[in-house]
This record gives structure tokens, sequence and C-alpha cells, in this order.
């Protein structure tokens, strides 16, 4: 067997592995994210009960401690509220989906508990927003759990089947 | 247009945004306040009296054709001024009114809820008064020379009704005083003198003022006399006993007064009871009654000042 022979054989088992790690990634950023977006309810929770800080102030603290598109999603939904103050709260969360979407891997059910969140934010007394704040991270550790379990189980199968691809390649064009 | 008037703007609703652009550009530095009621004319207040604004954003003395707030533009504007954040400005709500970045207050009523007696919330908002803060530097150099002396901050106490100017002239003279190089407290309860934003007064207060802001006044000036070691402790709207008895702790330091309060003429103050205990003695030696004339905030003395001593 040549040398180009084996370097082909090992493109072919890591390529095809790569692209089987490719395809599980939204598995798992799906689950970063969505602990990210936990991450800050509670923190909002916080800032609501012990700094009384406004909205504007408490997301833009959130988004500046997460990553990415949460991130992005996060300081920009701060910015609009802070700049454009007479605004309709879900059509801003909206906006922020629509813009960032691409960039998200959240499912459509994930982002139906941002923007039911969003429909509430911001118009009731300290109470009623630690009860939605409550509620949304209960329906997220739901979504969470969900995401962990499709992740443990499709990561597995993606790239087990990447690299079994690859093997299957080897065997049938060598 | 005003500049000061933009940061009003962004309160309101787009199309309300667009006819009070309008509006703000006749009335020029004329404009008073807004008052918005539901299901009533948008009406402003100038310093030559109250006009209806039109759907073109015209000033109207006729409220035929004016623009007629609806309860959905209310409750936009009310969330726009607590910045969207109704739970971070429950205090302020409690108390009736809201500062916003600027030094404008919002004041507002409705129907009240009430636990143990005392304001809780309002369940529903039924109008709101934007009151436009005008800081004017000099507002204060008619009655500079009779506060300020050469060895010290005379205890004063300066008078005006309602919308007569106080509050512009406190400021300017914090301003002056603490630019003398005299350490001011300035105990600023409404937000009103100062105007912190993110920490940093929107209005020039001197550069020897340290703020409190949105505190009690009582709390405030006990906090002040602690912390801050100041020559003058400046505070706006004298109105209640806690008020007048932190006040009097403050005359037993050595620290020098100049506050304000609601009244029209000298004796009035004098005879009213939660004052009397600070007039004369070691408390306020003058009274300085503040009136209005013609447009803007132009004040003058009315009459002599009067000693108390």
């Amino acid at each position: 067997m040549s040398v180009l022979t084996i370097f082909s054989c090992l493109f072919a088992v890591l390529g095809c592995g790569c692209l089987g790690i490719l395809f599980s990634i939204p598995f798992k950023s799906r689950v970063k994210q969505l602990e990210e977006f936990y991450g800050v309810m509670d923190g909002l929770l916080l800032d609501i009960e012990f700094r009384n800080a406004t909205l504007s102030d408490a997301l833009e603290r959130m988004g500046k401690n997460c990553s990415g598109a949460v991130r992005d999603m996060l300081l920009y939904i701060s910015k609009s509220i802070f700049e454009q103050r007479c605004i309709d709260m879900k059509k801003i969360w909206q906006k922020a989906a629509d813009r960032f979407g691409n960039e998200l891997f959240l499912s459509k059910e994930d982002m139906e508990i941002l923007l039911d969140f969003s429909k509430k934010l911001g118009c009731g007394d300290r109470e009623h927003e630690k009860n939605n704040i409550k509620i949304t991270m209960a329906r997220l550790k739901l979504a969470l759990d969900d995401a962990r379990e499709l992740s443990v189980k499709n990561v597995k199968v993606y790239r087990g089947l990447g690299f079994l691809t690859g093997i299957f390649l080897v065997i049938v064009f060598v | 247009m005003n500049t000061r008037y933009d940061e009003i703007l962004n309160y309101f609703p787009v199309h309300m945004k667009s006819i009070l652009e309008k509006t703000f550009e006749t009335v020029g530095d004329n404009l008073q306040e807004v008052r918005i009621r539901s299901g009533m004319p948008l009406i402003i207040g100038t310093a030559g009296g109250n006009f209806s604004v039109l759907s073109d954003g015209m000033p109207s003395p006729a409220v035929g054709g004016a623009y007629m707030v609806t309860e959905r533009d209310l409750k936009l504007i009310f969330q726009a001024v607590c910045e969207n954040s109704v739970y971070a400005f429950m205090d302020e709500i409690r108390q009736g009114f809201i500062t916003l970045k600027g030094g404008h207050r919002v004041g507002f009523t409705g129907r009240a809820v009430t636990e143990r007696g005392r304001i809780e919330n309002f369940r529903e908002i039924s109008s709101m008064n934007i009151r436009i803060a005008h800081e004017i530097i000099g507002a204060a150099n008619y009655i500079t020379d009779y506060i300020l002396k050469p060895d010290r901050v005379i205890n004063t106490l300066i008078v005006s009704p309602p919308m007569g100017g106080k509050t512009t002239v406190l400021r300017d003279l914090t301003r002056q005083i603490s630019n003398q190089g005299i350490k001011t407290a300035l105990v600023d309860d409404r937000g009103e003198l100062a105007a912190l934003f993110r920490g940093v007064p929107q209005n020039d207060i001197g550069v020897q003022t340290d703020v409190i802001e949105n505190a009690p006044k009582s709390d405030g000036i006990i906090m002040m006399l602690r912390t801050m070691s100041p020559q003058l402790v400046v505070t706006d709207e004298i109105s209640t006993s806690s008020d007048r008895d932190a006040l009097l702790q403050c005359f037993g330091t050595g620290v020098s007064v100049v506050a304000s309060a609601h009244g029209s003429t000298a004796e009035e103050i004098i005879q009213r009871e939660v004052l009397k205990p600070l007039l004369g003695g070691i408390g306020f030696e003058q009274i300085i009654v503040l009136r209005r004339e013609g447009v803007g905030v132009n004040t003058r003395i009315l009459g002599t000042q009067r000693s108390l001593k």
C-alpha cells in the first residue's frame, strides 16, 4: 500500500469524521446558548432584586458576560431600550431575534420562550418581574434538559456516523 | 428647537413625537410643561398660557381639532419614563413623580393602590404632566449678594409659589457658591437640581458640590453631615416635619443651610407650623421671596429681604 493511499484513507476518515463533528455542533451550541440564557435570567433576578437596575442596565451587564450571538442580541436589546425608550418590548425582542436568529442555534420553541418572556417584561412591579423570570427559567430548564438529551444522543450519532462513513469509503474504494 | 426638548421627545410614541416636534419648534424656549390626559386634548403650558396641540402640531387656544391622547399613548409614555422598568421606579411612583434625564419632572395621577393608608402603586394612570427643567446660568445673580458674604453663607429660605423659579434659582445659587470653593452638599430628593444620570450631574452645580439624590431629605442631610463635612447644605422644598428635624440638626453643627419652600409671602411662611422652629435663632436668618416676571424664569426679590433676627 503506497503512502498516497494511506494518506487518502486517513483524509477520508478524518474528513468524514470532521463533517460528523460539524453536523453535531448545532446540538452542542443550542445547549450552550440555552445555558447562557438561563444564566441571564438568573442574573436578571439578582439585578432586579438587589441592584434595582433598569432593564437596559441589567441586560447590558448580562450581555457583556455572554458570548457570540447571545451577547450581541442582549446588547442590541439593551441599546434599543435605552435609545428609543418609547417602544414595545416584544417588538424589540422580535427584532433582535430576527436579526440574530441565524447565529442562534435555538429551536422555534426556545425562541418562543424568550418572546413570551419579553411580552410581560418591564411593565410590572418587582414581584411581577420576578415571577415572569422564574416562569421563564422553569421553561428554559425544560428546554435545556431536552437539548442536553438530544445533544448527548445526536453528537454521538453524528460523530460516529462521520467516522464510520469515512471507514466505509476506505473499505469500498481501497 | 431647544436641544433640551430632544430628550423629552424620546419618551413619546413616534406619531406624537412628530406632532410635538413642530409644537416645540413653534413655542421655542417658552415651553414649561406638557399635559397628557387620557381621552383629552394634548396640552402644553407656556409662559404665555396653556394651549392645546392640534393634530398638525400647531398650538391653539381652542380645543377643536386638538390631538386626543389615547389610553395606549399614556401607557407607552409611562413605560418610557420608567425606562421600560416600572419595578425600578416603584419608590418614585409611590411619590407620584419621576425625574428624567436632564432634570425634567414627570408627575402622574390615576387610580392609586393603597396599603395601610399608603400609596403603593397606580393601577391606572389617567394623566401625566411633564415639567420642563430650565437650567438658567445666572438665574440667581439677583440674590447671590444677599446670601454669599465674604466670611460665610447666610442661612436662607427661598420662597415662591409653584412654578415661581425656586428650583432654577437654587440650582444656579449652588453653582455660584460651590464655584467660590465652598464645600456644598446638595440633598436632591427629587433629582431636579443636579439631575444625576449614571452618576454624572446633567446640570452645572459647581465644582465643590456633592450630591445625594432620591434619598429622603432627612436621611440625605444627616448622611451628608456625617460623611462629607460640608460647609453648606442646599435642599429644595422643605415641607415635612422630618425635613424640619434634619435641618435643625444641621443648624446645630454650624453648617450653613440654603433651602426652599412653597409660599407667596414671608408672612405666610412664618405662620406655617412646620417651618416655625426653623426661623430665627440659629435657624434661617432671612427669607427671600421670588416672583416670576414675564416670559422665562426671571426672578427678582419681592420687596426687601426680611431679617428674622
